[in-house]
């Protein structure tokens, strides 16, 4: 969805930028190179906008993790699903 | 040539600052074992993180395992040998995995069964046999496409530090880096290696962005572009077009292996079952879906920038990986990106790199060694012991197996001697468990009538993916439909083979069998018309003389009696030896058959032989 969503802002920013005829001249002309240009660039992005989200999120999630492992170790938690 | 190897290796950039990053990063990562130990003490803290993980550290860690040094290197020679047109090899699977995340297909039933591994899954449905049956295909299929991991990653290590390629710097690194994976994973199981995948996440995508960054930098954007129109056309673009090595066969075989990738590919797999609830899986796979796509696209734009830097800026290179001489066998195209990027980046950003490098090569490691290890201790050891061994047994036994998995890698990267592409290589060994796997999962998640039958039947039919391996096919090729059969050499001059001709045969009379059995039949295997000038051209010829030894070569060209070759690589043909021919075929279609055999199977199975008490799909 997410990836989809940025490619499509790509394309309004650059419809925008250019007139709808100037990317349709672009794609006719370059065709895959120009698919390829925006798909390197809107996969870039997007994923460096995910790297922040999970360094934040996952550290989030590893102090969760050890939180509940601790309280299994405590309440001796037997395992049940051997 | 292998000196040459060695002085284009040494050239690089990497220095003391470089070795001391690394050296730091791997302690850290080794200390994070002993830290989380205490908590790996049951099964399902071993295996599963007491499947607590939440959402972003799912995304970290299904990222560190599905982006490993293994997958950086064989994108990255897609992108050498193909350029831009393999990027949709990541775009398909960025797709897919887009798709799995919103409908859940598959991996949400999955873990709404609370099982640990897919065969233990199919006992629930299938029962006991198939879980063995399964864990067996599983591990073999699993094992066989892990195997050349280990080589593939040192050859990285080897190429960017300067290593010397020649000597035993190769076998050196595969111990050491197996040695650092087997000591963390062994000791803290699945809870050291989410944490050290976290922190393998952060550091590999800072290095693999601005490594793509730099890579851009040093050959220039329109250059970039510009080389590979040159110098490979349409196809450098354009994965359908005709003079494309992928095609719309391809295409399609990629789309199947994004479903693979997402839901049936075990270590995948085991970090969606770890999650904490179905809701945090799907959200972990629909933002995954964005590291599905980068996991193969940034690395096959270092391919693609290694490709333009080997013909533009260093002609030491081109000499090595595209010798103008015929004769001059080309060095392995796997080491044009790692000796690339030795020479670019600077020193102590090249240190950053390699660690991080590293850090994709050991968060893939740690997962699959204790995945595949899990799957023979939980799905065959412990069922044929009817469930009596406990806990402590079972971890003890899976540690062991990491072991002996570990020493199984060593022994297979240095002795396979396949030459297809890793990427296919990987493709075709992972299909012999996942063409069955698709018709089971599929199957008993969504069809009542999915009987144990069926599944086993299905099941052994994967095996015959093991027919898109080179070697397999070398070994069989007088079987493959459409091969020649031995004729004698009666001459031969220089690179040319004479033997007695081929004539045109009558042509068939137009029947029933003809139109329905025969050429349908045939349809996936090409048939030569070696009477025609060239008709064996991109063939191959095997070659077996007088004293038993073989060597084979692809046409370049033929006629009715003679076949030529470029170079002869074991020995000069005589009068007397034998000479046969066939046509490989290639990874992609032999998977496509092999799903669709495996499915008609399952099907025909299950209706033919159901089970006495059927099962329910979705909840049993």
């Amino acid at each position: 969805m997410a990836g989809i969503t940025a490619i499509g802002v790509i394309m309004i920013f650059a419809i925008m930028d250019n007139g709808w005829p100037a990317v349709l001249r672009a794609v006719e002309k370059d065709g895959w190179e120009w698919v390829w240009k925006v798909t390197l660039i809107g996969t870039c992005g997007l994923f460096a906008l995910l790297s922040v989200l999970v360094t934040v999120g996952g550290a989030q999630d590893i102090r969760k993790l050890f939180r509940r492992l601790r309280e299994q170790e405590a309440s001796g938690n037997p395992d049940s699903d051997a | 040539m292998e000196s040459a190897l060695t002085n284009a290796t040494s050239q690089t950039n990497f220095g003391t600052i470089d070795w001391v990053i690394v050296a730091v990063y791997l302690l850290l990562s080794v200390s994070i074992a002993f830290f989380v130990k205490r908590y790996a003490g049951n099964m399902t803290n071993f295996v599963s993180a007491g499947r607590a993980v939440g959402t972003w550290l799912g995304v970290a860690t299904l990222t560190g395992t599905e982006m490993g040094l293994i997958t950086v290197m064989y994108s990255a020679q897609k992108g050498f040998t193909a350029g831009f047109a393999a990027f949709h090899i990541g775009v398909i699977a960025g797709v897919v995995a887009l798709l799995i995340g919103l409908t859940g297909f598959i991996v949400v039933r999955l873990r709404e069964h609370k099982v640990l591994t897919i065969p233990e899954y199919y006992e629930k449905r299938y029962g006991r046999r198939t879980r063995i049956l399964g864990g067996v295909m599983l591990a073999f299929g699993g094992l066989l496409n892990m195997g050349l991991f280990l080589k593939v990653g040192a050859m990285f290590i080897v190429g960017i530090t300067g290593m010397d390629p020649d000597g035993n710097a190769l076998k050196v690194v595969m111990v050491v880096l197996l040695a650092l994976v087997l000591v963390y994973t062994v000791i803290g199981g699945m809870i050291s290696v989410v944490i050290t995948d976290y922190i393998q996440f952060v550091i590999l995508s800072v290095g693999i962005l601005v490594a793509g960054w730099l890579a851009i930098e040093s050959v220039g954007w329109d250059n970039l572009f510009e080389t590979v129109r040159t110098h490979k056309g349409e196809a450098g673009f354009n994965p359908v077009a005709a003079e494309s090595s992928f095609g719309f066969e391809y295409v399609a075989w990629m789309f199947f292996l994004g479903i693979v990738n997402c839901a049936l590919w075990p270590t995948a797999v085991a970090r969606a079952l770890a999650m904490e609830s179905t809701a945090s899986l799907k959200r972990q796979y629909t933002w995954s879906s964005i590291s599905f796509a980068i996991r193969m696209i940034i690395p096959n734009l270092l391919g693609v920038c290694a490709f333009v830097f080997v013909m533009t800026k260093a002609p030491d290179l081109q000499q090595l990986f595209s010798p103008a001489d015929a004769d001059v066998e080309a060095v392995d195209n796997l080491y044009a990106m790692p000796i690339f990027l030795g020479r670019i980046l600077p020193a102590g950003l090249i240190g950053l790199i390699t660690a991080a490098m590293i850090a994709a090569f050991m968060s893939t490691h740690d997962g699959y060694l204790l995945c595949w290890s899990t799957v023979i201790t939980q799905d065959i050891i412990a069922p044929l012991f009817k469930e009596r061994l406990d806990n402590p047994t079972r971890i003890k036994i899976t540690r062991i197996l990491i072991v002996l998995i570990g020493l199984y890698i060593l022994y297979w990267g240095l002795f396979y001697t396949g030459e297809e592409d890793i990427w296919d290589y990987m493709a075709v060994t992972g299909a012999i468990y996942f063409t069955g796997a698709f018709s089971l999962l599929f199957g008993g998640l969504y069809w009542h009538r999915a009987s144990s039958t069926g599944a086993v039947l299905a099941l052994l039919v994967g095996v015959t993916a093991v027919f898109g391996l080179g070697p397999v096919q070398d070994y069989v090729h007088t079987y493959i439909p459409g091969s020649i059969a031995e004729r004698n050499i009666t001459a031969t001059d220089d690179e040319t083979i004479e033997f007695e001709a081929f004539k045109e045969p009558d042509e068939m009379e137009e029947s029933f069998y003809r139109d329905m059995v025969f050429d349908f039949v045939m349809t996936p295997f090409e048939q030569a018309k070696p009477w025609n000038r060239n008709g064996l051209e991109g063939w191959t010829a095997v070659v077996r003389g007088q004293t038993g030894q073989e060597q084979k070569v692809e046409v370049a060209s033929s006629w009715a009696g003679e076949a030529t070759a470029s170079a002869w690589p074991g020995f000069e043909p005589k009068a007397g030896d034998t000479v046969s021919f066939y046509k490989p075929v290639s990874s992609a279609r032999v998977g496509l058959m092999t799903i669709g055999f495996t499915l008609f199977v399952f099907i025909l199975g299950s209706l033919i032989f159901p089970d006495r008490k059927q099962k329910e799909a979705a909840n049993e």
